[in-house]
């Protein structure tokens, strides 16, 4: 009599295991990486092919990287698990695509850099016992961090009382480097940023009603829709509507119906791009066919892939653009693009230029290892030719620089306008 | 005759009592410090602060038996309240400016950290009750979701209250809780603990986690000392959230979501449901291991074969459950008791060994 | 008027992906009486092999049709169900239900933490398994908004729905189902094969999770290792106030999430202010927040959620 299936659970719990496996290894695609945009089999009346299938991305991982013998060691905390880690993981690979550049670029002449990089897992509490273990136990001369203008603000009172140089290469929160002279920032404040999306909205979209969308659990963009707010009104334009959306939520179909209900001329959405191609996308769907603005946070290589033509005619602020032809932005590109086989994002731009402006402020110091000497050069750095745009360092500690307009066309970034920062 | 106590035994006893808890205060406070390398306080500092969190959970968890996913939500609350208290009031009253003193430097300010935290323990206490009158007609897995509930709701509140902080949280909280308050704080815990459960209210706790049918017919209101239990739980940990605002510096509205409750619940489960030495055990490991892991770094071998850290703690958790009942003793107190007893056995075996020669 | 049946047509379709989910929870529950935390997770993991079988698919030139890519899935799952059922839960049948509860943290942890270890933590793009015409007629004439693929979503799920009923009522292994739930020692007493019947449930359950997240997925467009958490737990609360344990229940119950959460992120009432400056509004802002209220109430009022048994305790 055959064996019943069910008298042997082991059994059949080792065999779907195995099929399990069999599947996944078939299943699991090559690391190469993906031509964005290009389509593939051709359609029936049914579904499309993904252009752009999942590629398995590596995943960074906390650790040492450089020079761990001789080198000058600096601290860097990001979230590379958790709720954003997806922000820690691009800044995390632009640093160490920036550290593997120097070191066979034999340091430039230059001290050699040992970086010691630490998984916060984006909370409040591992900021406190990274930084106390960074300062206190590995003696690193600076910290980079955090990107979340939040933990930003946890770790900054922290490094200012250790007297240890911090620099946060994206937290927007004015808030941030008023925590001491320690504090440096280099990418541009939610004012400047919030300033330069309404003067793009009112002057090139001649936009006069606004209706704002952003998730309301997230401090980045709560500050940017605020100040957007303030610089749209003294412009002259009407916000009609702010609505802030969920966590983890994914579905706004209610709130772009709600903005559609009052004919905005444009639509401001501050959000990060995990979140912008669907809603890009959904607006579309919804009737939205006005403009869409975002911030900074939109830059990624996959918002079109999510948002495909919905992308269209919707315009995001940012400290670069790919297209840009100058060396710079494309070798950096280029570079990014071929270690870790997907294209940079803003967060990586940002982190790969505050990382580089860090070490140049060691070297041109006569004693590396020495913080205060570390701090004061990093005050004094001016006109320092990166990735995100010539930056100077003013003397509230935060980057003067310009934002750049892009618009997304058929998946393309296309550069449309310069603001200078002009805020009152 | 009346019974009348010797005083100086009964006096003799508080007496000893006060003066081995104040040791035990001072060894935390001030001994660990000392014998400890720097890079294992900080780890240490916040598992102790977790344990009082831990205590207060374990009261009606593991004591009274009712399942609660929501007292991130309650620390929270606690941590909001003391951490408003010091950045709003605070400077008022003491002049502290922008550059915060990180010590109770007079006895005034000492004084006005306890109320704050006293405070945080009374409104978390108040919202404990608030909820527990409600909820705690529901059994079990109903009762999880409704404080897992109310946890989110207090969230979401706090994100959308921009005079709080909204999702940038309250910052700029001066960082009072060193160890001798943490040890003074964790002594006091665990007296009311030890306390609690060995009084009637406790025993109550107990009867109606082993049996709420049986307890009610003895007479005990079931309801009202599942709210007591309830109220009494948050305002513990209330305090520790008090404490542990003080030690961030800083409080972030996601720290309340049901996400933190969970790892709560985790260290009362690990610990032993109602054991009070293995809350505090799995709470000071729980709490520091991820200060523990960051050390990794200096071990680069060991972090390549770990590979993702996440992925090994989880791991980690299914085959500690899998393999509870070599180590879990659920129930079991390190209590002098069970010193004197073990002393008694190792006594009885360590004799029989010699017996025979002795005949 | 327009709107509010646009939100309601929204909200139905929402609900429809979150009664399928509820639906797993509380077949679990009902014959493990545990809380599978994991659930969401598998969701997860049903969404990225769709992704990953579409893309074998394109590679060998087979249609990527929603009919094909969705049973894929659902096998998988189901495989995985079954897998996770007898090397995490089963050895703890016999423990305290905290224990299974524990485990089931630490399940859903590891797929979360193996997620985004070998997938990435960002988005992933979910491939188009339905074209996206939406109902011309009703567009142009009302303004009103209805699209295939939420139609598709809503009659599957409704298919899915029923099939299992039937399943529960009419088959043999749903008697067994059901005397399990019941009591399980009577049921092995009755000669009903109790293990084989929750390693059933199990697949079944996470079966229907990962046909969830394919509907997610292509509702949304997107995929990522974190994205069971917030369909899980509003499945989980669904689950809850229709009666944990009983399958119309969860039905009911996830569309009355999805519906109520919509229509109450709809509105826009202030209903006063707090600390003098913060409006405080039923509102988008507030929408995950009123979801849990609702629920609590639900519970005030039947505290055995809508449809649950109450159990009377017997001394």
């Amino acid at each position: 009599m055959m064996p019943r299936i069910g008298e042997h659970p082991g059994l059949v719990a080792a065999t779907t295991a195995a099929l399990l496996a069999v599947t996944l290894l078939c299943g699991c695609p090559p690391p190469a990486a993906p031509e964005s945009g290009s389509p593939t089999v051709a359609s029936t009346s049914g579904g499309q092919a993904p252009s752009d299938g999942v590629h398995a991305s590596a995943s960074v991982q906390e650790g040492s990287y450089g020079d761990r013998e001789n080198g000058i060691p600096i601290g860097a905390y990001f979230g590379l698990t958790g709720a954003q880690a997806v922000f820690g993981q691009d800044s995390a690979k632009a640093m160490i695509l920036a550290l593997e550049e120097m070191e066979a670029a034999d340091w430039n002449g230059g001290p050699s850099i040992h970086l010691i990089l630490q998984d916060d897992r984006c909370k409040t509490e591992d900021v406190g016992l990274i930084l106390n273990k960074l300062i206190n136990d590995d003696e690193v001369v600076a910290v980079v961090g955090e990107l979340a203008s939040s933990l930003s603000l946890v770790g900054a009172p922290i490094c200012q009382e250790e007297g240890v140089p911090m620099l946060s290469p994206s937290s927007t929160n004015p808030e941030v480097t008023k925590k001491g002279d320690f504090i440096f920032r280099t990418c541009f404040t939610d004012q400047q940023q919030g300033y330069a999306c309404a003067k793009f909205a009112f002057e090139n979209l001649e936009a006069r009603r606004a209706a704002i969308l952003y998730p309301g659990d997230n401090d980045y963009s709560v500050g940017l829709a605020n100040d957007f707010t303030a610089a749209f009104g003294r412009l002259g334009g009407e916000v009609v509507l702010s609505q802030g959306w969920g966590k983890d939520q994914q579905d706004f179909s209610v709130e772009l119906d709600r903005a559609k209900q009052q004919e905005p001329d444009v639509l401001f959405v501050p959000c990060y791009y995990d979140d912008s191609g669907q809603l890009a996308s959904q607006a579309r769907k919804r009737g939205l066919d006005i403009p869409i603005v975002g911030g900074d946070g939109w830059d990624s290589p996959d918002v079109d892939a999510i948002g495909k033509e919905a992308t269209n005619n919707c315009f995001f602020a940012n400290h670069y653009s790919k297209a840009d032809e100058s060396p710079i932005v494309q070798s950096f590109v280029k570079s990014y693009e071929k270690r870790w086989g997907e294209a940079p994002s803003a967060m990586a731009a940002t982190a790969y230029d505050g990382v580089r402006i860090l070490v140049q402020a060691i070297r041109s110091v006569s004693e590396p290892r020495d913080r205060l000497a570390v701090r004061d050069a990093l005050a004094a750095t001016s006109g320092f030719e990166g990735v995100t745009g010539t930056i100077t360092i003013d003397e509230d500690r935060n980057a003067t620089k310009s934002a750049v307009i892009l618009e997304l066309r058929d998946g393309e970034q296309t550069f449309v306008d310069t603001v200078q920062p002009d805020v009152p | 005759m009346a019974y009348r106590p010797d005083p100086v035994r009964v006096y003799g006893h508080w007496l000893l009592a006060a003066a081995g808890l104040s040791l035990a205060a001072a060894a935390i406070g001030y001994g660990i410090p000392k014998v400890l390398p720097t890079f294992h306080l900080d780890p240490l500092a916040l598992g102790l602060i977790y344990a009082v969190i831990a205590l207060g959970l374990n009261i009606v968890n593991g004591q009274a038996g009712q399942f609660s996913i929501g007292h991130a939500a309650f620390a929270g609350i606690g941590a909001y309240t003391a951490g408003g208290l010091s950045t709003m009031v605070g400077p008022r009253l003491f002049g502290w400016g922008p550059g915060m003193p990180a010590q109770l430097d007079s006895p005034a300010a000492a004084v006005f950290f306890m109320a704050s935290l006293l405070a945080g323990g009374l409104v978390a206490a108040l919202f404990g009750y608030l909820v527990g009158i409600p909820t705690l007609r529901l059994r079990g897995d109903y009762l999880a979701i409704a404080t897992l509930g109310f946890g989110e709701i207090m969230r979401v509140v706090l994100d959308n209250t921009a005079s709080l902080g909204g999702p940038l949280g309250m910052h700029g909280i001066p960082r009072f809780t060193t160890y001798p308050v943490i040890g003074v704080a964790l002594v006091l815990t665990l007296i009311v603990c030890r306390n609690i459960a060995t009084s009637v209210p406790g025993r109550c706790f107990v009867a109606l986690r082993e049996d709420e049918i049986a307890a009610e017919s003895l007479g005990i209101a079931t309801t009202r000392v599942k709210v007591n239990a309830m109220a009494l739980s948050a305002g513990v940990a209330g305090i520790g959230g008090g404490l542990l605002a003080h030690r961030l510096g800083s409080y972030m509205p996601v720290d309340l979501s049901w996400v933190r409750s969970v790892e709560f619940v985790l260290m009362v489960v690990l610990g032993g449901s109602g054991s009070i030495t293995g809350t505090v055990i799995a709470a000071i490991t729980l709490g520091m291991l991820p200060g523990e892991m960051l050390q990794l770094t200096k071990w680069p071998w060991l972090q390549k074969l770990i590979g993702n850290k996440m992925v090994v703690y989880s791991v980690l958790l299914i085959v500690m459950m899998l393999v509870r009942s070599l180590w879990f003793k659920g129930g079991w107190e390190l209590s002098f008791q069970w010193m004197r007893d073990s002393a008694a056995r190792l006594r009885r075996r360590l004799s029989r060994r010699e017996g025979p020669a002795n005949g | 008027m327009i709107f509010w049946l646009q939100q309601l047509t929204n909200g139905l379709s929402l609900g429809a992906i979150i009664a399928l989910i509820a639906l797993g929870y509380t077949m679990v529950y009902g014959v493990l009486k545990l809380i599978n935390f994991a659930h969401g997770d598998i969701l997860m993991v049903g969404a990225f092999v769709a992704i990953y079988a579409a893309m074998r698919a394109a590679h060998y030139g087979i249609p990527v049709w929603f009919p094909l890519i969705m049973p894929v899935s659902m096998a998988f799952c189901a495989a995985l169900g079954v897998v996770i059922e007898f090397v995490a839960y089963r050895p703890l049948r016999s423990a305290p239900r905290l224990a299974s509860l524990i485990t089931a943290i630490g399940v859903s942890l590891f797929l979360e933490s193996v997620g985004q270890w070998k997938l990435g933590a960002g988005r992933h793009a979910f491939p188009a398994l339905l074209s996206d015409h939406r109902i011309e007629a009703l567009a142009e004439r009302y303004g009103f908004y209805v699209y295939v693929s939420d139609l598709v979503i809503f009659a599957s799920t409704l298919l899915l729905l029923v099939a299992l009923q039937a399943i529960v009522k009419f088959t043999r292994f749903g008697k067994a189902m059901r005397a399990v739930s019941q009591d399980p020692e009577a049921a092995r007493l009755m000669g009903v094969d109790v293990n084989r019947v929750i390693t059933g449930t199990f697949a079944l359950g996470s079966a229907l999770a990962g046909a969830g997240g394919v509907m997610w997925g292509m509702k949304f467009g997107a995929a990522d290792p974190l994205m069971g958490m917030d369909p899980g737990l509003k499945a989980f609360v669904a689950a809850v106030v229709g009666g944990i344990g009983n399958v119309p229940g969860a039905m009911v119950g996830g569309f009355i999430m999805g519906v109520a959460e919509t229509l109450v992120a709809a509105c826009s009432i202030p209903i006063g202010r707090m600390w003098g400056s913060d409006l405080v509004i039923v509102g988008s802002n507030y929408r995950q927040a009123l979801g849990f209220l609702i629920l609590i109430l639900v519970l005030l009022l039947r505290p055995s959620g809508l449809f649950g048994r109450h159990e009377p305790e017997k001394v």
